[in-house]
């Protein structure tokens, strides 16, 4: 509930059956008077008011008079954008929907026992524009596999499962694996191979859902959309189009990726529940810290459930400790965590402890490759830009005034394509060809010693540069001491 | 003031790359920008300080994308004649101050390399060559803090994909910190979409094809977003398009949960000290009620959505009554036939009301 300064007139309640949509009360004027999450009261004097929600992207209106008796409104399900087939959401079909609940209690693939990573890809195609869609030339899956730590497959998802390409088509495989760490590959033609981590949690099935993409301009490259994915948890095998549970987990990675303030009280009671879906708990803290001050006692609640959950070590819900004083304890993130929230979390805990994420660990040499946008960390395999990028940027970071490389060229043509420059241009182009300087004196390039990077970079700068270029300390220090290598290798 | 003033508009509409593919909008939409940025009535900014940078100044069709023009180095020559007048200024000891409002208007195919970014693509760009392109907001962002205008004001009409492979090319300048950055400085940010997402074109009611967010942020600049006081202030066209770009949209991307709703919008919102984009009259819109037949006689009253206080009263005459209101929420009512509506005026065209 929500308040603001008393008016003459009523009171307005507020009530959305989605607990994470926003509510907004807006005046005649269209100023905005009063929001909320969730719920909402608020005193009104009398008028013609506007009561607007918005779940993901979706918004709904109602106007409502208000006289001098109190007025309630009840705003239903918004049918939002999800990859997960859930009811009331707008980019689903009744066949999606069976397929994802039928398929989900399979087991298509075993590699182990005591967990689940169900993947449904499928593509949506709004009513009356099949025919401009770009034909998928296969299923939604194409180049989707499961991988260990070590980067063997354990299930190609193409080649394993079902599907149906018939209408909107879907792909789904359910494989059974050992608790553990793994990674979803994503592999194109061209662009390379993206990877994000899996959890899979002892006794729970990790469901991913996914749309479809276009990774560049080019009508073929599309593909099962990594960034924008739906990563849900069910306790056992089964996937449930009707789960209040899991569409506010849903609405909650919503509010997360538009970094909306969402939570709801309902929700806030839910994060103190001993069995609320993890996956709730862990989007529900991240937004617990999009707060201005956080309620650290609430999230130490909520870790502490999450551990109890999810039955091992799992590096988002390790990363959380990372906001509290007591830290994150001995665990150590040689593997990166699913989020990318998360992994900011590792980041900055590693300007001071930079034992977090050890060097030479998977985690730190992921970190230059981090790709996209969206609530997960993804990687580029095999991305060899990157690395360069980085490594100018750090030479700019900590040689300030070097102007960045990547800067665009510009041709002067003979006029301005403002009027008024082009007649000042006119007036003294000719004073100004016989002022111009003849050349600019260039300062003599430094010597090999005055050019090493580690001898410039102290304590302050190394944690700013931790901050600005959103990686870990050790792999600022590698990097800083392969430069350092290159540079002492060349002939002065 | 707006002597003081200068704009930057482009329209980029034809793009030779297939995968890209002409636009049917941007250069209405540009032209219609610079008549309202040069207009007295409107940003009465100078003509010989407007910069208009379109496709057809070329001699289109372009037979290939590398012919095409306008080119990044095209667009930013704009910026740079703009920095090369603060230098100038700073050399005679004027300081590095250009003026005090720098509006940027672009139109025209656009993605985002990075979260947070617009680009707009330029005319010689294909799916393979997304280098070509000029980042609007950090072109805004470095004149504002630079203090080489007191005010920038950016509107960019394109989509905003996320394409994180692709190249991020910066403008070309050093980053200079003005002295008076963060006491001075105001801006007011509007692109078309949120980032991630698309824009939309569609053939609007003067048979012309425009973007929604052009269309909407036009209506709202020519008065529909003006406040009680006509003034134009970044929170009220802020409100406005937040509240009515969807009324642009066509039914069918009204319907679809891929087209977003409302723009991205980032502006001053100190109530202390507002930031006047333009004063105009405070317009008024037609409202036609339509009446049944059996309130013939009777009573019709409009009343204000604030207080519920009288605006409009008068017999009812069937089968419609025409009336002209401010933009706002009002109700209709014929109490003797028990019949009561609420409406919005929202600006974007005229109203139909059936009680």
């Amino acid at each position: 509930m929500s308040s603001s300064e008393p008016r003459d007139g009523a009171h307005l309640r507020v009530r959305a059956e989605d607990a994470a949509a926003e509510i907004f009360v807006i005046d005649a004027h269209f100023h905005l008077v009063d929001r909320g999450i969730g719920t909402l009261e608020t005193p009104l004097s009398p008028g013609v008011y506007k009561v607007k929600a918005r779940a993901g992207v979706q918004t709904w209106e109602q106007h409502i008079v208000v006289r001098d008796r109190d007025e309630e409104v009840v705003i239903p399900p918004l049918d939002f954008t999800s990859p997960a087939p859930l009811v009331h959401t707008a980019k689903t079909h009744e066949y999606h929907m069976q397929a994802a609940s039928s398929c989900s209690r399979e087991v298509h693939v075993t590699a182990g026992q005591g967990s689940w990573i169900f993947v449904f890809a499928r593509d949506w195609t709004p009513p009356g524009r099949e025919a401009t869609r770009p034909p998928l030339a296969t299923n939604p899956a194409r180049g989707l596999s499961l991988r260990n730590l070590q980067g063997n497959q354990v299930a190609d998802f193409t080649a394993s499962g079902r599907h149906d390409l018939s209408l909107d088509p879907w792909a789904a495989c359910n494989v059974q694996v050992t608790p553990g760490l793994y990674r979803l590959r994503l592999e194109r033609p061209v662009g390379g191979e993206l990877e994000q981590v899996i959890v899979a949690s002892p006794g729970w099935q990790t469901q991913i859902f996914l749309l479809q993409r276009a990774y560049s301009p080019e009508p073929d490259d599309r593909y099962a959309d990594l960034p924008g994915a739906s990563i849900l948890l069910a306790r056992g095998p089964g996937f449930s189009e009707n789960s209040a549970d899991l569409r506010r987990t849903e609405l909650a990675r919503l509010g997360l990726v538009n970094q909306r303030r969402v939570l709801s009280d309902d929700i806030r009671r839910m994060l103190q529940d001993k069995v609320m879906n993890p996956m709730l708990g862990i989007y529900g803290a991240h937004l617990l810290l999009l707060e201005k001050q956080p309620d650290l006692a609430l999230l130490q609640t909520v870790i502490t459930n999450l551990r109890g959950l999810v039955g091992m070590p799992h590096p988002d819900v390790e990363a959380l400790t990372l906001r509290l004083e007591s830290g994150a304890g001995s665990y150590v993130f040689d593997q990166p965590p699913m989020l990318r929230r998360s992994w900011s979390l590792i980041v900055d805990a590693t300007a001071h402890r930079p034992d977090l994420v050890p060097r030479g660990s998977f985690a730190a040499t992921m970190a230059d490759r981090v790709w996209g946008e969206g609530a997960w960390l993804l990687w580029m395999e095999g991305d060899e830009k990157t690395p360069a990028d980085l490594e100018a940027a750090l030479a700019s970071e900590v040689q300030p005034h070097k102007p960045s490389d990547a800067v665009r060229g510009s041709t002067r043509g003979s006029d301005s394509p403002f009027a008024a420059i082009a007649a000042l241009q006119a007036a003294t182009r000719e004073r100004s060809a016989s002022t111009r300087p003849e050349a600019f004196a260039m300062p003599a390039p430094p010597d090999a010693a005055a050019r090493l990077l580690r001898p410039q970079l102290d304590e302050d700068k190394i944690q700013r540069l931790v901050q600005t270029l959103g990686v870990p300390r050790a792999t600022i220090e590698q990097l800083v001491d392969a430069i350092d290598r290159k540079v002492q290798s060349q002939p002065e | 003031m707006a002597n003081e003033d200068w704009a930057i508009v482009v329209g980029i509409r034809y793009y030779p790359e297939q995968a890209l593919g002409d636009l049917n909008g941007p250069e209405n939409d540009a032209n219609a920008f610079y008549d309202w940025v040069t207009s007295p009535t409107g940003g009465a900014v100078p003509q010989a300080q407007t910069a208009l940078i379109l496709s057809s100044q070329h001699d289109p069709p372009f037979l290939t994308a590398s012919t095409a023009e306008p080119t990044p180095q095209r667009v930013q020559r704009a910026f740079d004649d703009l920095q090369d007048l603060s230098e100038q200024n700073s050399r005679v000891g004027q300081g590095s101050r250009v003026g005090r409002r720098l509006y940027i208007y672009m139109a025209g195919h656009g993605f985002a390399p990075q979260p947070g970014d617009t680009a707009l693509l330029t005319a010689n760009a294909t799916a393979k060559r997304l280098g070509y392109h000029i980042l609007g907001k950090l072109e805004a962002d470095f004149f504002l803090i630079a203090n080489y205008f007191d005010e920038v004001v950016l509107f960019m009409d394109c989509c905003r994909n996320i394409l994180p492979q692709s190249p991020r090319i910066l403008p070309p300048y050093l980053t200079v910190i003005g002295p008076d950055a963060l006491d001075k400085a105001r801006l007011f940010y509007g692109f078309g979409t949120k980032w991630s997402r698309v824009s939309r074109e569609r053939m609007m009611p003067d048979g012309l094809w425009h973007g929604v967010f052009t269309t909407a942020l036009l209506a709202g600049l020519n008065g529909a977003a003006t406040d009680p006081n006509g003034q134009i202030t970044a929170t009220s066209l802020g409100d406005y398009l937040y509240s009515n770009m969807k009324d642009f949209l066509s039914p069918e991307d009204l319907a679809d949960p891929v087209v977003p709703k409302e723009p991205d919008v980032d502006y001053d919102k100190n109530p202390l000290n507002p930031f006047i984009l333009a004063t105009v009259p405070v317009p008024d819109f037609p409202v036609t009620i339509h009446l049944p037949a059996s309130t013939q006689g009777k009573t019709v009253e409009i009343l204000s959505g604030q207080g519920l206080a009288l605006v409009r009263s008068g017999i009812s005459v069937p089968p419609a009554w025409q009336v002209r209101l401010r933009r706002g929420l009002y109700l209709a009512q014929v109490l003797a036939a028990g019949l009561q509506v609420s409406f919005e005026v929202n600006g974007a065209g005229d109203v139909d009301v059936q009680l």
